[in-house]
């Protein structure tokens, strides 16, 4: 599946401080994958409808007779039609809540976002019939809703996400491992983190799950002033999770955070990829519309 | 001691400390800033909260020692050297040598005083040795010899000359080097006023009296009449005193006389004979006393019989009518000659008849032309007296009392009266007792006059002068602070006005025609001792003695030290002079500003890039 190369108005919804406007963590579910499938029927894949199991395009060696005929007469391209029963899928929603995750240089947490991501997910997918769980996590697990397609499922995880606040410090790789023991079956978990932590045991614990034959899509959530240290004033710079203060001017290290957030991002980065997992880096001020083509075009994969 | 001239410059050391201070106090004045990533700062070398310091206490050591350096340098140090009485490096022996240490037993324990005074200065310390009377003389520099010291002074005689303790004192603490003390070393004669003398405070000051029981007969001085001499004579011993007097014409005894005076009793004794012109006369003192050297005194009979007063004022004779009476007020011949006169022919007089005294009692009519005259006469030997009332001019007056300033008396509601005389000014120790008689006169106004320069010999009860003297040429000049003729105060009307007058004339005529000398003023070349000396132009000169060395008075050790003034006492325009003086032979800013440069070197080379780079990588 492409994307349209050009956004459409409908794409607004998924700016995070629109999101943030809406009253219900369903609404904004609701909005999100709404506004980004209207983006793509935009596209030139008119007549695409999830309502469906969902579409793929056509590759070589597909049964002609899934071939949806409608959507190549409007869009001359070949579709096959799939059928929630062919999909079946397990998807684990892992969401990092640890107190690292409330940051915000602006209007809009770490938390926040990942938690309208963590629900356009799950939005998305009970639409595609899978079976969708979530885990709050911080240095141990806060919140675990089993996965389950069955009706009512996904309020249960909506309301659950709407409900998750900052916790304590980060442990990303301990859940990762419990999982990994814990997943019987094929499913796909979807990591959701500011990944600060020990980048090597962190990866451990996905190559864990990538190992046990999950597939694993990790989505790195990171603050515009994570991502380019803009500060100008000299000030004490107060660790979240710890409490830890830096008397610091900004101009003195600004070069060596930089140079330190770009080796972890880049070990991030090699150590997922390198394995076989989807690696996403999502700033928190750029709308949701990545993250979902991200997934989507996991998920394509992944059948 | 380190003092400084600009010691407000000082306050920008103080700067020095403010960037030290705000780097210390910096703690809690940065704002917080709530962030996720601290963790990716781990191990980068910044300054964390725990271990905030003074990276570089060596740089900024040199930086505060510059600033410093250059603000005591503005400020321009110096050292003032403080000695102590105890601890000084120089001590020099003041000897009095005047004639009244002559007295008998005096002078052995003058110089009992002296030796001991050496063999007691200070381990380590120079010793010196000045002798004083109206002169002082190093006679030994400071040295460590003290034997040549005990040596010099053993060889120092009693003189004839007067006490002027200011000189003694003054070369002495010149001799010190402003370091040190001095051992003054005298029979203190006279009163607390006499000492007039400043000593820096850094000066140590001891003084030793050696004076004794003084009880003496004296002869204060000699005069002529139409019937021979008359000579003046003093009882200055507690006790009734027989005095027997013989007048001599040269060489010639013409008369004695005996009387018998009460304890401080002053008699004038008359020798009658026969005097020519050209003669020499001589009384002296029978029997033994304490001081021999004033029971002798010559007189020169070269000169007029009678002192001519001239008497000069705005209305002439109507001015001149106290003066002129009490000048006539005598039983028996006459002493004084007196004419009064306008002032607009006091010169043509002064030219015309050749007074011996002028007395100026106002200076109205007086022109530049006539001041100028009498200037000039006065400087020839003349004798003038200014008893000016109203319109005192100091324009007018300013060729007669130059240096005096005039200055109007406020209204007043108490009368003022003369209460300090100088006990041993020749007038006073003439009047003797009548001096006291002089307190009863009631002054209603007084000229409040600025006289530096001039001597004071009296004061009013409020300490301001009353009379003022100086010499001017081979005269000199008296100038009293009112008039007198009545017209400011009731002196004319006191006992004691005559003898003051007529005293006065005396004084001031004392020495015309330079007829008398004392041993200090006789012209260069002719001997210097008491006696009959023959002048250039033939004519005879009597020298005597100072009286003042006849005076009874003594002060203890401890009034003539207190009367000393310390250095606390000199103006602040003198003290800062000395210090600009000190501070320019030190000149040690000089040194803290090249100090300052070294320092600024020194920081250049801390601040360095290649001195940081090794300091990070260390």
């Amino acid at each position: 599946m492409t994307q349209g190369t050009t956004r459409s108005p409908e794409l607004s919804y998924l700016d995070p401080e629109v999101i943030a406007r809406l009253g219900s963590m369903e609404l904004r579910a609701k909005t999100i994958v709404e506004g980004f499938l209207s983006g793509l029927h935009r596209s030139p894949f008119k007549g695409f409808s999830v309502e469906f199991a969902e579409y793929r395009q056509y590759l070589a060696g597909d049964d002609l007779a899934t071939i949806d005929w409608k959507v190549y007469a409007r869009s001359d391209r070949y579709y096959v039609k799939k059928y929630e029963e062919d999909t079946n899928l397990e998807c684990h929603l892992l969401l990092d809540v640890s107190a690292s995750m409330a940051y915000a240089s602006g209007t809009v947490t770490k938390l926040q976002y990942s938690s309208y991501l963590a629900a356009a997910l799950a939005y998305l997918m009970y639409r595609q019939r899978d079976r969708v769980g979530l885990v709050a996590f911080d240095e141990k697990i806060i919140e675990r809703l089993p996965a389950s397609a069955r009706t009512g499922h996904l309020k249960s995880v909506l309301l659950a996400l709407s409900r998750l606040s900052a916790g304590e410090r980060s442990n990303v790789s301990k859940p990762l491992h419990q999982l990994a023991d814990a997943l019987a079956r094929r499913s796909m978990v979807i990591l959701i983190s500011d990944l600060l932590d020990d980048p090597a045991a962190v990866v451990s614990g996905l190559k864990h799950l990538k190992f046990r034959g999950t597939d694993v899509i990790v989505f790195h959530v990171l603050d515009q002033a994570e991502l380019h240290f803009p500060f100008a004033q000299a000030a004490r710079f107060k660790d979240l999770e710890t409490g830890s203060e830096l008397l610091a001017n900004p101009a003195q290290i600004r070069e060596a955070y930089l140079s330190r957030l770009a080796a972890t991002l880049a070990e991030y980065e090699q150590g997922l990829r390198g394995v076989g997992i989807d690696y996403v880096r999502l700033d928190t001020s750029k709308p949701l519309d990545s993250a979902l083509s991200a997934y989507l075009s996991a998920r394509e994969k992944r059948i | 001691m380190p003092s400084f001239l600009f010691p407000a410059f000082l306050v920008g050391a103080a700067a020095a400390a403010v960037p030290v201070l705000l780097h210390l106090l910096r703690n809690h004045q940065a704002p917080e800033i709530r962030f996720s990533a601290i963790r990716l700062l781990q191990g980068v070398r910044v300054e964390q909260a725990s271990r905030r310091r003074i990276h570089d206490p060596l740089l900024l050591a040199v930086r505060v020692a510059a600033l410093c350096l250059l603000a005591i340098a503005f400020a321009r140090p110096y050292i003032v050297r403080k000695g102590s009485a105890m601890t000084d490096a120089v001590t020099i022996v003041a000897l009095d040598r005047s004639a009244s240490m002559g007295a008998e037993g005096v002078w052995p324990r003058a110089i009992e005083a002296a030796r001991r005074a050496v063999d007691e200065a200070p381990r380590g310390a120079r010793v010196g040795l000045v002798a004083f009377d109206t002169r002082a003389d190093l006679v030994v520099e400071p040295t460590f010899d003290r034997v040549a010291v005990r040596a010099a002074s053993d060889r120092l005689q009693a003189g004839n000359g007067a006490t002027l303790f200011r000189a003694g004192i003054a070369r002495a603490v010149a001799a010190t080097g402003d370091r040190g003390r001095i051992v003054i070393v005298s029979d203190l004669q006279g009163s607390a006023a006499d000492v007039n003398s400043t000593v820096p405070e850094q000066v140590g000051v001891e003084v030793r009296a050696v004076g004794g029981r003084w009880s003496n007969l004296s002869i204060l001085g000699v005069r002529r009449d139409d019937n021979g001499l008359i000579a003046t004579i003093r009882n200055d011993a507690d006790r009734p005193q027989h005095a027997t007097a013989t007048a001599s014409v040269d060489g010639r005894p013409i008369d004695r006389r005996d009387a018998d005076l009460a304890p401080g009793e002053v008699r004038e004794l008359p020798f009658r004979g026969n005097l020519q012109n050209g003669s020499t006369g001589e009384v002296v003192l029978s029997g033994r006393d304490a001081f021999a050297a004033d029971d002798r005194r010559y007189i020169a009979l070269d000169s007029s019989s009678r002192t001519r007063v001239l008497v000069a004022g705005e209305h002439g004779g109507a001015d001149a009518f106290y003066m002129i009476a009490a000048l006539n007020a005598r039983d028996g011949p006459p002493e004084f000659d007196t004419e009064a006169t306008g002032n607009d022919r006091v010169a043509e007089r002064i030219t015309a008849w050749r007074p011996d005294v002028v007395a100026i009692l106002s200076p109205r009519g007086l022109a530049k032309a006539d001041t100028d005259a009498i200037a000039a006469w006065t400087e020839r030997g003349g004798g003038l007296l200014v008893a000016v009332g109203t319109d005192a001019d100091d324009n007018v007056l300013a060729p007669l009392v130059g240096g005096l300033h005039f200055a109007a008396d406020q209204k007043r509601d108490e009368m003022l009266s003369l209460e300090q005389f100088e006990s041993r000014h020749p007038l006073f120790q003439q009047l003797g007792t009548i001096t006291s008689g002089l307190t009863s006169a009631r002054f209603a106004r007084a000229w409040r006059i600025d006289a530096r320069g001039w001597d004071t010999i009296a004061r009013f009860g409020d300490g301001r002068g009353a009379m003022f003297e100086r010499p001017w040429g081979r005269g000199h000049v008296l100038v009293f602070a009112s008039d007198l003729d009545r017209a400011w105060n009731d002196l004319p009307l006191q006992p004691s006005f005559v003898p003051l007058v007529q005293g006065t004339a005396r004084y001031l005529a004392a020495d015309r025609e330079r007829g008398e000398f004392t041993p200090e003023t006789v012209p260069d070349g002719l001997p210097n001792h008491p006696g009959i000396v023959q002048l250039p132009s033939g004519r005879h000169a009597a020298v005597n003695i100072d009286i003042r060395e006849s005076d009874p008075a003594r002060m203890t050790a401890a009034a003539f030290a207190a009367s000393i003034r310390r250095t606390a006492s000199l103006s602040s325009t003198d003290a800062r002079a000395d210090a600009v003086s000190r501070e320019a032979g030190q000149s040690l800013w000089r040194y803290g500003l090249a100090l300052m440069l070294v320092a600024l070197l020194a920081e250049g080379l801390l601040a360095s890039p290649a001195r940081r780079n090794r300091r990070r990588t260390a």
